[in-house]
């Protein structure tokens, strides 16, 4: 699913944000990436989600060359993967609905269809009586589960989430990681950014450790 | 489309921009039309004395004609002149002097009107040139056109008209930025939406396509809302002059955009808007693409 061969991405010539990472995720694996601040996982996920490119090395995501993808083919690669993000990043303007149904939109899919995935969804996340609202009527926890549900929808390969318990107390997080890990048993590949060790507690995933863009740890938990 | 305050006020700010560049450059058809109209009017008599022989009556109109700025050589005689001049006190003559008293007062005339191609300024030039050439004659007692005011007016005409463009092009500079800017706002104001776009696998075409439908639906309204207004201004201002009865009597003459003209506007404005629209938006995308998802 994601391949990395001796991956650097420097800034400016000299701030190497990530330095020789090699590592690969098969498809359905869940992995944890851990880090300080300024680790390199921020980068590494833009990498893997093709807003940045590589200074050398190889990184193939899907069957995707990402050194090769051109500028046209990112948004059909990005239509692989689904993001999830501490901040949510929901459409205001949009309802509950509309913003899960939005990557099917994008992928053309008609309405009769879109309509039955979606209220699908809305009912396995838990939201069948905020379909009508709008973000800022929910909580944070309804919100990420709203952003996890769009992520989701389009039946994607690979879920990149970056802190997605950040905002969420303990026990909203536990509820998302067992949204995440019903999840993943349908064969997704999850990657998921956190400081929260309490997460991989147990959790038999693997862990990837960054420390000053060097890969320090590659371990079950 | 869900309306925010920002769509709204951006909505206000274009039809008002909209309205302003309409309104300049309606009053500056119609004051095109009246000076025109009045342009039109301007005319040389030339007063026959009333010995005058038929010989030399035509031969004064010969030389009358010999100019080639020349449209109409009108005779009026003294019958018809009488008949005018009376029509022309219209009430305030009843008991004065009655038509066959007046015809021994008034003049043979001979009314010269120019072609309407000619500006009021070549009009006034043109008489100057007739006066010369026809006032030595000995049939003719005076010639005349109205000549200071016709040459003030001339110039009041040109000025009027550079001032009016100048104005107009003032305003259709500062529309055009103030509704770019408003534009670039909204657009920016959309950035987070657009980052989402962007990050679920939206093609360019497929944002443009979203905004830009948004933009059409702002020109369509802002242009309806224009035209409407516009034009109850002008029916409620057009009634005013009609029934104050303003002299010069302009107010019937005073017209509203012709329907070519709207859809020229539209398609100018609206297209100005539009591109501006699109430019900005590609701009924006152009940003987010190296942006941090942070």
């Amino acid at each position: 699913m994601i391949e990395l061969k001796h991956i650097y991405k420097t800034y400016g010539g000299e701030l190497h944000s990530l330095r020789d990472l090699s590592f690969t995720v098969e498809q359905g694996e869940f992995v944890f990436l851990v880090g300080p601040s300024g680790a390199g996982k921020t980068t590494l996920f833009k990498l893997i989600s093709a807003y940045e490119k590589s200074s050398s090395g190889d990184l193939v995501v899907s069957g995707h060359n990402l050194k090769e993808l051109r500028v046209g083919q990112v948004p059909f690669f990005r239509r692989q993967i689904g993001f999830i993000f501490q901040n949510y990043k929901l459409l205001k303007t949009k309802s509950v609905y509309e913003n899960i149904e939005l990557p099917l939109v994008i992928l053309g899919e008609k309405e009769n269809i879109r309509k039955e995935k979606v209220l699908e969804i809305i009912e396995k996340v838990g939201l069948q009586d905020h379909a009508d609202q709008f973000p800022d009527f929910l909580s944070g926890g309804e919100q990420q589960r709203v952003a996890i549900a769009r992520a989701l929808i389009h039946q994607p390969k690979l879920i990149i989430a970056d802190e997605p318990t950040g905002n969420l107390d303990p026990a909203l997080s536990d509820s998302m990681m067992n949204l995440f890990y019903e999840f993943s048993k349908t064969g997704i590949t999850f990657l998921v950014a956190t400081h929260d060790h309490r997460l991989l507690q147990n959790k038999k995933a693997r862990v990837l450790s960054l420390d000053k863009g060097v890969l320090v740890e590659d371990r079950i938990a | 489309m869900k309306w925010t305050p920002l769509k709204i006020s951006l909505l206000f700010i274009i039809f008002l921009s909209q309205l302003m560049v309409l309104a300049g450059f309606l009053t500056y058809k119609n004051l095109n039309t009246v000076l025109g109209s009045w342009n039109k009017s301007a005319h040389l008599s030339v007063y026959l004395k009333t010995d005058i022989l038929g010989s030399e009556r035509a031969e004064i109109e010969t030389k009358i004609r010999e100019n080639q700025n020349v449209q109409t050589v009108e005779f009026v005689d003294r019958d018809k002149a009488a008949k005018e001049f009376q029509k022309s006190f219209g009430e305030y003559s009843a008991g004065l002097l009655t038509v066959d008293e007046l015809i021994d007062l008034v003049p043979e005339t001979f009314v010269v009107s120019l072609k309407n191609d000619l500006s009021l300024l070549q009009k006034v030039e043109v008489f100057n040139e007739l006066i010369a050439s026809t006032k030595n004659f000995s049939g003719v007692d005076e010639v005349s056109f109205g000549g200071d005011w016709l040459q003030k007016f001339s110039k009041l005409d040109q000025t009027l008209k550079s001032i009016g463009t100048f104005i107009l092009a003032v305003v259709l500079l500062s529309v055009s930025f103030l509704s770019a800017l408003m534009v670039r706002i909204l657009i920016d104001d959309a950035k987070a939406e657009l980052e989402v776009y962007t990050l679920i696998g939206a093609t360019r075409w497929f944002i443009y396509k979203i905004f830009l439908r948004e933009m059409l639906a702002f020109v369509i309204l802002s242009l309806v809302f224009s035209f409407v207004t516009l034009f109850g201004l002008f029916i409620y201002l057009k009634n005013v002059f009609l029934v104050r009865n303003m002299t010069l009597n302009f107010a019937d003459r005073l017209e509203f955009l012709s329907p070519q003209e709207m859809i020229i506007f539209a398609i100018l404005v609206g297209g100005f808007i539009f591109v501006s629209s699109f430019i900005s938006l590609k701009t924006t995308i152009q940003r987010l693409n190296q942006f941090s998802y942070d």
